[in-house]
């Protein structure tokens, strides 16, 4: 019989001995709760993805197929000759450790592949072997490995631990940016017909039907319509949205999630509500349905491809401008990379000009689109519309920051404008955990999927931490954000850390306090729960 | 807290178990702090240990204020239920979470007896501190059984998560299902906002 093992022992006492095997060769469990379920075969072929098959993380073989180190070696030149970035950033690390306890994941699994540092090292070691001299030359001891079949089921382990949120390359000296890593990763293990199902699943239905979940114009059109039954109970006011209309000034385009999931619904009936009262010559899309574009998760490639639909929906319908919704990586996208992706604009657009405040928008003269927060600070600020923030006196409200419109376009003082208009009670979270440096939501990049909830919270922790700290302190109860993601993600994140904080989007408080002509006397929020006082009243 | 084997007189009265142990009070602390971080891998431990704002490091940090609350019950006579509960409940939603074992996660309240005990035996009043030891045991046993307590439902917690995400992300679909079927949204499973 063997021993049984003391309570300390349990706890893995401490030892201050050497580690006997380093990190390049302990191989991360494939346990439940830590990776996604594959792409299905189908799916990866109907998209025309290299190398579609069948295979499961959880087995030894992932049936790659025969030629996949040739793949690889391939694959990762191809990018090295055409992203300068990519190399510079594989040769530049000091390995000075600024980057390593920035990450969420790192802080929430403890785990040190997770220091930005060592993720990247996954692949540096690998390019340092085959693409440089020295590697060739001195091997491990310049930190050079072979490239074998556990190199890469550690590379769709922790590059499926990487949001690509971009907090890391914050504070790295040299902006060493570990997103763009984990995008190259991504695509090389595409290449090797590795992918997950919660991205590729909604990239097909995005490519077929125009949305995520593949919701078809006429289902999509009656969904709305459901919402616009609940504005009109709310506030006696009937909205009848344009659908695929032409010749209207400004296409509306919002991530799909707005308009199928809660408490996203919420945000949108804020969008159409917000558009009736100032009169906006818009028009809604149901084959632009999706202001995600969950290409940016997979490849250079389908990322273009999801982001050219939009405008060439623009162009069909003649809109001059695009107005986009509360995203996150939309704006990513559109900010960062349309420009070089997809080229100019169509010659029907120009440059954003609110039709209400006469407000030029310089600042999207390229991508000719614009955020509705930007869009609605500025009527806020021209004092077009009326805003009553008592109808949100029950709120105390903070805001977080999402990702990408922070670190990817410095969309930080707009939103708070917005908020604090339609609220009485606005708190910071703690300075180091918002604006830049804000906390990622623990599922962004594809990584919002069910089956690795563990890890989400995982990655939640610094978030939630954070959040848990205002609630304590100040009596938060209610977190909002501008992204479509962490409308999905953040609920289960503030259930988790912070019970008792409920999430809503920027525009679903902006809607609760605008005050519209001709509306009943309104006694519900539009979560349709009674609006603060009016029990008092009654 | 009363057991038949010892008991807070015991504890009390048993001034030599708190003289031998009250000198030692900031290196149990530290002690404990110590098995929690070599819960987590070689690499880790130096970050969890140095760095000290509440928000970079929010695992040391919670590490930090259990072991506080938690070497109190040495202390003390009544230690403070609500202060000692938070904190457990705090360092085990963690731990809850992260890659452990039920037992690991668990476990390191029990490390407090090793610590304990190896204070007593170092100062070889072991016999003397007889009674007030088994009593302070049993408290830490209480710990132990909150700790329990709150990994099992912060587990429940997290699959409960799943079941309403996904109610969450098909609320709209599901609306326009039962609107087909002729049932009215009312008659559909409440949503929890
Ligand atoms: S991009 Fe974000 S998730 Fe990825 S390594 Fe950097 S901090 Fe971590
Ligand atoms: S901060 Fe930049 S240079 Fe320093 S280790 Fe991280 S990636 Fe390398």
């Amino acid at each position: 019989m063997s021993k049984l093992p003391k309570a300390s022992e349990l706890a893995k006492s401490i030892s201050y001995a050497f580690p006997k095997v380093s990190w390049m060769d302990t191989k991360p469990a494939f346990a439940p709760g830590t990776w996604c379920y594959p792409a299905k075969k189908d799916t990866m072929e109907g998209l025309g993805m290299p190398n579609p098959h069948n295979w499961n993380p959880a087995e030894e073989d992932w049936n790659l197929p025969e030629n996949w180190e040739e793949i690889i070696y391939n694959a990762l030149k191809d990018r090295l000759e055409k992203y300068r970035s990519l190399k510079v950033f594989l040769d530049i690390c000091v390995r000075c450790g600024a980057c390593a306890d920035k990450c969420h994941f790192f802080l929430g699994t403890g785990d040190p592949k997770n220091m930005p540092v060592l993720r990247v090292e996954l692949l540096r070691s690998v390019y340092r072997r085959d693409f440089t001299t020295v590697g060739k030359l001195l091997g491990k001891v310049v930190g050079a490995r072979k490239l074998d079949k556990d190199v890469i089921k550690e590379w769709f382990y922790y590059f499926y631990q990487c949001t690509e949120c971009r907090r890391c390359s914050l504070f790295c000296p040299y902006g060493i940016d570990t997103a763009e890593i984990t995008m190259i990763v991504r695509e090389l293990l595409h290449e090797l017909g590795l992918g997950i199902h919660w991205i590729m699943d909604p990239v097909s239905n995005c490519n077929r039907t125009g949305n995520h979940l593949g919701i078809q114009p006429h289902a999509f059109r009656e969904i709305v319509e459901f919402l616009c039954e609940d504005i009109e109970t709310i506030t006696g006011i009937q909205i009848k949205p344009p659908f695929n209309e032409k010749g209207h000034e400004v296409l509306f385009i919002t991530p799909s999630g707005d308009v199928f999931a809660d408490p996203g619904i919420y945000t949108f009936m804020g969008y159409l509500m917000l558009f009736h009262e100032i009169g906006l010559d818009y028009t809604l899309s149901t084959y632009a349905s999706e202001g995600g574009n969950f290409g940016s998760f997979t490849s250079a490639y389908m990322m273009k491809k999801l982001n050219a639909k939009m405008y060439a929906e623009a162009e069909r319908l003649g809109s001059k401008w695009i107005l986009g919704g509360e995203c996150g990586h939309m704006w990513r996208v559109v900010h960062q990379y349309m420009e070089t992706m997809n080229g100019p604009t169509p010659a029907c657009m120009e440059t954003p000009k609110s039709p209400i405040t006469g407000t030029v928008f310089h600042n999207a003269a390229a991508t000719k689109m614009v955020h509705i927060t930007e869009f609605t600070a500025d009527l806020i600020k021209h004092n077009k519309i009326t805003l009553d923030p008592s109808r949100n006196a029950d709120k105390i409200v903070t805001f977080h920051d999402s990702c990408n419109p922070a670190r990817g376009m410095g969309l930080l003082e707009e939103p708070r404008y917005c908020i604090q208009a339609a609220c009485e009670n606005f708190v910071e979270m703690p300075e180091n955990t918002i604006r830049e440096q804000t906390f990622c939501c623990g599922g962004g990049s594809g990584l919002n999927t069910e089956e690795i909830m563990e890890l989400r919270m995982r990655g939640g922790l610094p978030r939630g931490n954070a959040l848990r700290f205002v609630q304590e302190k100040h009596g938060v109860n209610t977190m909002a954000c501008i992204c479509a993601i962490d409308r999905a993600t953040l609920p289960p994140l503030a259930d988790y850390w912070a019970p008792g904080v409920s999430v809503t989007g920027t525009h679903e408080l902006i809607a609760n306090a605008l005050v519209m002509k001709g509306e009943i006397k309104r006694t519900l929020d539009l979560r349709q729960e009674d609006l603060p006082g009016v029990e008092e009243d009654e | 807290m009363s057991t038949p084997q010892g008991t807070d007189e015991d504890i009390r009265s048993g001034t030599t178990l708190y003289a031998v142990l009250w000198p030692h009070k900031e290196a149990m602390v530290n002690r404990w702090v110590g098995v929690v971080h070599g819960s987590y891998p070689f690499e880790t431990i130096g970050f969890l240990r140095t760095n000290s704002n509440r928000f970079a490091n929010p695992v040391g940090y919670r590490t930090e204020e259990a072991a506080k609350a938690l070497i109190e019950i040495l202390f003390t006579d009544q230690p403070e239920e609500a202060t000692l509960h938070k904190a457990v409940d705090e360092i085990i939603r963690v731990r809850a979470i992260q890659d452990f074992p039920p037992e690991t996660a668990v476990g390191v309240v029990f490390a407090l007896k090793d610590i304990v005990r190896e204070v007593v035996s170092a100062s070889g009043q072991g016999a003397a501190c007889l009674r007030a030891m088994w009593a302070l045991e049993s408290r830490i046993d209480a710990v132990a059984l909150m700790a329990f307590g709150a990994y099992a439902r912060h587990r429940e917690r997290l699959h409960l998560l799943k079941v309403e995400e996904h109610k969450r992300s098909h609320s709209q679909l599901m609306r326009l299902a039962m609107r087909k079927a002729g049932m009215e949204p009312e008659e559909a499973e409440p949503q929890k906002p």
